[in-house]
C-alpha cells in the first residue's frame, strides 16, 4: 500500500525501482482480491435473499438481507472488527462483529458526527459528504454515506485505511438497494400492518407493566 | 417515529436557550426518575465544550416500553453552535421547550422560540411533534411567573410545568405529560403498548 501511495500523480515520469514496482503489483493484487471476494460474497447473499418470494414478510426479508450483507462485509475484509449500518438518524439497522458499545449509543454518535461533517461541507460549498475516516490509537474507522443512512466499518489498527476505505465504498454499492427497499418496507409495515407489540408474561402468569409511563404514574399515586 | 425490526424508535428533545437547564433536566430525569432497567446506557452520552457546556448534544436511549425505545437528546443552547442545533432537532416526536424563567432571559427565550417555529415550518414532520413547555428555574427570585411567560411567549396551547431542574420539581409530571401524548399518538396509529 505504501508503494501505491508513493506513486502519486506528482511523481510524474520518475523512475520507480523494481522492488517498488513489485510491492505495487502485490498491493494491487491484494486490493483487487479483497474487492473481488467482497463483491462475490455480498452478491451471493443478496441473490439468495432477493430470490425469496415477496408477500407480507418482504420487509423482514430485506432487513435480514442487510444483516447478511453486513456479515459478508465483515467476513471478507481482513482486520475488520465490526460493520454497522445505521439509518440517517442513527438508528441501528444492522450490527455485526465485536464492538463494546450499545448500538443506539453508537448510532447517535455516528449520525451526529456525520451531520457535523455534512454541515461543514455545506459551509465550504460542497454538496455531498461521501466518506469520513477516523484513525484512533487502536482502531481505524470509516463511515460511508449511503442512501438513507451510512455504513460504518471499525477495523484493527493494523488494517490499512486504504483497504477499509475501499471496502466501505464497495459496501455502499451492495447495500444501497437494500436500504432503499427497507425504507419502503418500514413505511408499509407501519401504515398497513398496525404492529401489535408482544407483551411480556411474568413467571406468575400475569402481564408485566413495563412502560415508563405506568411506572411514573404508579410512583406518583404512591406519592 | 420509526420502526426498525421489532422496535419503535421515538425521539425526544430538550430545546431552549443557553443555560436554561436543558442538560440539568435531562440529567435529573436520567439519574432520578428513570429506572435502571429501562436505560440502554449506564451514563448519559455527552459531547461538551472544554468549559463544560453542551457542544453538540446530550443523549440517553431509554426503553420506555417493551420494544419502544425513546432517544432523548438535549440540544446545545449556545448560539455559536447554532448550525448543528437544528440538525439535532430533525425528526423529533416530542419537544420539551425549556424556558429560562429569569426576567433577564426574556428576550433570549423569544429568540430561541422564533428559531424553533422557523424549524417547525421548514422541517418535514416537525409540525407533528408533541410539545411540552418547562418554565424552569422556579427556585430563583428574579423570575417571571409561568402564567406571564405562557402568554407573553405565545405558549398557551401547550402543556406547561413550572420546574426546577436542579431539584427535579415537576419534571416527572412533565415527562408523564409527554409520554401520555406519545402513547396516545402511537395508539391512534394502531400500536398497542405496555
Amino acid at each position: 500500500m505504501w508503494a501505491l501511495r508513493n506513486r502519486s500523480p506528482s511523481d510524474g515520469g520518475r523512475k520507480v525501482s523494481d522492488q517498488a514496482t513489485k510491492r505495487s503489483a502485490g498491493a494491487i493484487f491484494f486490493v483487487a482480491s479483497v474487492q473481488r471476494l467482497f463483491y462475490t460474497r455480498c452478491s451471493n447473499a443478496l441473490v439468495r435473499l432477493h430470490g425469496n418470494p415477496g408477500g407480507s414478510l418482504r420487509g423482514e426479508l430485506h432487513m435480514k438481507s442487510i444483516s447478511e450483507t453486513v456479515r459478508s462485509i465483515l467476513d471478507s475484509v481482513p482486520g475488520l472488527k465490526a460493520a454497522v449500518v445505521i439509518d440517517s438518524d442513527g438508528i441501528p439497522i444492522a450490527l455485526e462483529g465485536d464492538i463494546d458499545m450499545e448500538p443506539e449509543d453508537l448510532g447517535a454518535m455516528l449520525a451526529s458526527a456525520f451531520q457535523c461533517y455534512q454541515a461543514l461541507g455545506d459551509g465550504l460549498g460542497q454538496f455531498y459528504c461521501e466518506l469520513v475516516t477516523a484513525e484512533f490509537d487502536g482502531l481505524n474507522v470509516a463511515q460511508q454515506m449511503m442512501p438513507r443512512g451510512s455504513l460504518v466499518l471499525v477495523a484493527e489498527k493494523t488494517s490499512p485505511m486504504g483497504v477499509i476505505r475501499m471496502a466501505a465504498k464497495n459496501g455502499r454499492h451492495v447495500l444501497s438497494e437494500a436500504m432503499e427497499t427497507t425504507a419502503e418496507a418500514r413505511k408499509r409495515f407501519m401504515e398497513e400492518h398496525k404492529l401489535r407489540l408482544p407483551r411480556t408474561i411474568a413467571p406468575d402468569g400475569k402481564q408485566k407493566a413495563l412502560s415508563l409511563l405506568s411506572f411514573l404514574e404508579q410512583k406518583k399515586k404512591k406519592g | 417515529m420509526k420502526v426498525v425490526g421489532d422496535r419503535i424508535y421515538l425521539k425526544l428533545i430538550f430545546f431552549g436557550t443557553a443555560l436554561a437547564g436543558k442538560t440539568t433536566a435531562l440529567e435529573w430525569l436520567f439519574y432520578h426518575a428513570i429506572p435502571d432497567e429501562m436505560k440502554l446506557v449506564k451514563e448519559l452520552r455527552q459531547v461538551k465544550t472544554s468549559f463544560g457546556q453542551t457542544l453538540l448534544f446530550d443523549f440517553a436511549p431509554i426503553e420506555i416500553s417493551q420494544n419502544v425505545v425513546t432517544r432523548i437528546f438535549s440540544a446545545t443552547g449556545q448560539d455559536y453552535y447554532k448550525g448543528t442545533r437544528t440538525k439535532v432537532l430533525a425528526d423529533s416526536d416530542g419537544i420539551f421547550i425549556v424556558i429560562d424563567s429569569q426576567k433577564k432571559a426574556l428576550e433570549r427565550n423569544q429568540e430561541i422560540l422564533q428559531e424553533l417555529w422557523k424549524c417547525v415550518e421548514e422541517m418535514e414532520n416537525l409540525s407533528e411533534a408533541e410539545i411540552v413547555a418547562l418554565y424552569n428555574k422556579n427556585d430563583l427570585e428574579e423570575i417571571h411567573s409561568m402564567e406571564f411567560l405562557r402568554e407573553y411567549l405565545g405558549l398557551e396551547k401547550y402543556d406547561g410545568f413550572s420546574t426546577c431542574a436542579l431539584t427535579g420539581d415537576n419534571l416527572e409530571d412533565a415527562l408523564i405529560a409527554m409520554l401520555r401524548k406519545l402513547t396516545a399518538k402511537l395508539e391512534a396509529k394502531g400500536f398497542v403498548l405496555e
